[in-house]
């Protein structure tokens, strides 16, 4: 790092270090401000009851009354105590505050020698005093008290020397005698309140150069989210067009059966490095704290077995066996989330297939059968394995960022290293945690423990999945009038033909400003939808769908964006959008959307 | 939040603290040093049922039992004897009357006195003996010679139950081990023996014993 960027931090963390040095030692002096308030107020009572039990009453043959002593102790002592408490609780930490409080210390310990009968040892009163006045952490506070206490014995060595000394021999100079041991005290107090000092801003400077580093890291960070977000969004917006086009090909009944292997080849890429997209993106969330969970009612059982029947073909592939066990105690329905839930599930069952090369992969879902007094209950998902398995070491270093079993794995198997992380990550944040069980060549057992509370059954989970296959297997026929808003020509020109060959009446828009106008200007022949783009040059797709909100259009409006976190979906429909589809999609999913609008059942097969 | 008083407001009310204080310090210091009466005597009282010892001087303290600044006048007195071993000492228990409660002829002050050599505690209902000794005030202390000629006469403190040392204290010590001193008498510090006595804030400054 050069010197220059060096400078301004180091300035900061001083300017920091001085600032966090002085909230540090205010918030002492409020503490000590109010801990003396407390102590004055003990003082005070104590000062009662040592006058009530040592001088209670004063007596005339047999007629007797309180003492003066008990009113001194009642009155003087209260009036010794109030401005002092009042300002620790009306001004803490304020200098004035710690001055009288010092003042009123000694003045108690004064009061509180008198009531002894002037008994010397009431003198360490002045001593403790002294000590516990130098939490303060201010020399002046010593100094003062100190200079109370010389008045005070220079006072009474005039004018009543055995009040305080005892003794009639030297009582004109033994005040300074008396002064010189609490100079001695002051000596030592002084220094340690040096030494304190300087090690609170020390302390100080280290928390300012903690801040300052956390803040740098934190900017970092924040720079490296928002990089990967609009890597994510570059790289979407071409994927789009490449697994829409390749999806396009795939439909055309023509395609020479080389055609459609080199098709199958490329949609498969695609959807190999958009999931690594969604692997990274996820990562980064995670590593900002900023991957959330929802805690909905869902089917454990639907999960399960939507994961197993999405990775069976992989599975059949390889002529591995593939089944689910769920125990029959495991509820119906369970609250979390469907989404994140598969998202884990997947990870694991697709390393399974992908680790084994013989032999079975097995599901396991079993339920606690007790449960706690908040109802809820520990289920386990197992995904068993009679795979390659896992050495001690290769299982320590499993769930680290970018760490796979060896280099070998990686070179073999392919993948980042991303997955398990991420899934266990995901665990967590679903209250649960991943296990894993393995013996080198024999097999692996990941489990999945969650924490779960059982609720009223459901018939279906809502997880947004794409309906892989079912455009290639019907043509369906929507009947709807479309305005397509994307900058991008080769996604216009893709969802155009698409839109169109399904039937629709398709017009199109390059950014949102035109969108406006067109919608503004067709109220004879409205659209039945607008498929809007979020991020596009001119006018943005929030911009023109808040405008157009503002201006009263009530349609449809499907927010269509490369954006494709849980949070931009929710800003999207803050925007005013009916509904959200991430980009790339599948067309089924496209074409649900647009469905959806037309009152028909969003169910994933088209008519 | 740190509050910001008017300083013009807080340095008044911290100096009308700071005077309010001193005048209350200096009021117990008043109440402390105010003397209580002391009667007349001269030498031993002929009408006394005590009788002064013939070799070595003779002291008369007198206490009113439940009096606790003479708790400070029994210490003294514990001093005095460890200095003065050569003498007779009575300790008059001043009560009301035979009828005043057991409990005025057994309080601490009256055990602490009789547990010191060689002190003999006497009982004195209505403070008759008291009177034949002048003793109006708690912690009077009288002390004569053998041959019955009084000495000294007053209080052994400071003031109101405070320990230390004491002129009334050196003078008796002088007197009593056959030196000179300059004083005979000495203000006394304690409660009024009898109800009669004017309390001390109510006599004038001229009644009021000093050292002479």
């Amino acid at each position: 790092m050069s010197t220059t960027s060096l400078a301004p931090s180091v300035h900061t963390e001083s300017a920091r270090g001085i600032e966090l040095f002085q909230l540090h030692l205010e918030s002492q002096h409020r503490r000590t401000d109010r801990l003396f308030a407390s102590l004055l107020i003990l003082e005070w009572l104590a000062g009662i009851i040592a006058a009530l039990v040592i001088s209670p009453r004063s007596w005339r043959g047999a007629i007797s009354q309180p003492h003066v002593h008990v009113y001194a102790a009642v009155y003087l002592g209260g009036l010794i105590v109030l401005l002092p408490v009042w300002l620790a609780f009306w001004m803490p930490g304020n200098a004035i505050t710690r001055y009288v409080v010092a003042v009123a210390q000694i003045l108690f310990s004064s009061l509180l020698i008198h009531l002894m009968g002037g008994r010397i040892e009431t003198h360490f009163h002045i001593f403790g005093s002294l000590a516990f006045l130098a939490a303060y952490r201010d020399w002046r506070v010593l100094v003062l008290a100190s200079l109370v206490v010389g008045l005070d014995h220079l006072l009474r060595g005039m004018l009543w020397p055995q009040s305080v000394y005892g003794v009639l021999a030297g009582a004109q100079w033994r005040w300074v005698e008396h002064v010189a041991w609490v100079a001695f005290e002051d000596f030592f107090l002084i220094i340690l309140i040096r030494q304190s000092l300087s090690e609170m801003q020390q302390v100080a400077q280290r928390q300012a150069e903690l801040e300052v580093a956390k803040e740098q890291v934190e900017c970092a960070n924040r720079a490296k989210s928002l990089f990967v977000a609009n890597i994510s969004h570059e790289i979407r917006t071409p994927l789009t067009a490449i697994l829409g086009y390749t999806e396009l090909m795939g439909m055309d009944p023509q395609r020479s059966r080389e055609v459609a292997e080199y098709v199958r080849t490329i949609q498969r890429n695609s959807e190999h490095l958009l999931s690594l997209l969604n692997a990274v993106l996820d990562l980064s969330k995670a590593e900002a704290g900023g991957m959330t969970v929802e805690s909905v009612s869902c089917s454990v059982r639907d999960v399960v077995e939507d994961v197993a029947e999405a990775l069976r073909p992989r599975a059949d592939e390889k002529g591995l066996c593939l089944e689910v066990q769920t125990d029959a105690n495991v509820p119906q329905s369970i609250q979390s989330d469907p989404t994140r839930l598969k998202q884990v599930l997947m990870n694991l069952l697709s390393n399974a297939i992908k680790f084994t090369s013989a032999g079975h992969v097995r599901v396991h879902v079993r339920i606690d059968a007790n449960q706690t007094t908040d109802g809820v209950r520990r289920m386990a998902i197992d995904v068993i394995d009679t795979g390659i398995g896992l050495s001690e070491e290769q299982q320590q270093r499993l769930f680290r960022v970018f760490t796979q079993a060896d280099e070998s794995t990686s070179r073999r198997y392919g993948g980042t290293g991303l997955g398990l992380a991420i899934s266990k990550r995901l665990a967590e944040l679903l209250g649960g945690t991943i296990v894993v069980l393995s013996t080198p060549g024999k097999g692996s057992r990941f489990t999945l423990n969650l924490n779960v509370r059982s609720c009223p059954a459901r018939t279906k989970n809502i997880v947004d999945t794409p309906a892989a296959g079912a455009a290639g297997q019907a043509t369906p026929c929507l009947n709807a009038r479309v305005l397509l808003v994307d900058d991008a020509e080769e996604n216009r020109r893709l969802f155009v033909r698409l839109l169109k060959r399904f039937g629709a009446e398709v017009e199109a828009a390059e950014n949102g400003a035109e969108a406006v106008q067109k919608l503004m200007t067709s109220t004879s022949n409205p659209f039945d939808v607008v498929l809007m783009d979020m991020q596009m040059p001119e006018m943005d797709g929030f911009e023109a769908t808040a405008m157009l909100r503002r201006q009263g259009y009530k349609g449809r409006i499907v927010a269509v964006t490369a954006f494709a976190s849980h949070e931009d979906r929710a800003k999207c429909l803050a925007a005013g959008c009916d509904d959200y589809l991430a980009k790339p999609f599948s067309f089924p999913s496209l074409l649900e959307k647009i469905r959806n609008r037309q009152g028909q059942p969003s169910e994933p097969a088209l008519v | 939040m740190r509050r910001k008083a008017n300083p013009g407001w807080l340095l008044a009310t911290i100096a009308v603290w700071l005077v309010a204080v001193i005048m209350g310090m200096a009021a117990l210091y008043n109440y402390s040093h105010t003397p209580g009466a002391v009667g007349s005597s001269t030498n031993w009282p002929i009408a006394s049922q005590l009788r002064h010892d013939e070799i070595v001087p003779t002291l008369v303290v007198a206490l009113h039992p439940k009096c606790s600044c003479s708790e400070a006048t029994v210490t003294e007195l514990s001093r005095v004897l460890a200095q003065v071993p050569k003498l007779r000492v009575y300790v008059l228990a001043v009560f009301p009357d035979e009828q005043t409660a057991a409990d005025w002829k057994q309080t601490p002050l009256l055990r602490r006195a009789a547990q010191l050599a060689p002190v003999k505690l006497v009982l004195d209902p209505g403070g008759v003996e008291a009177k034949r000794f002048g003793a109006q005030t708690s912690g009077y202390a009288v002390l004569f010679g053998p041959n019955g000629q009084r000495l000294f006469g007053g209080g052994i403190t400071d003031a109101r139950g405070h320990e230390g040392d004491n002129a009334g204290e050196e003078a008796l010590i002088q007197l009593a081990m056959g030196q000179a001193s300059d004083f005979q008498q000495s203000s006394v510090f304690g409660c009024s023996l009898f109800e009669n006595t004017l309390p001390a804030e109510l006599r004038s400054a001229s009644s009021v014993g000093g050292m002479q």
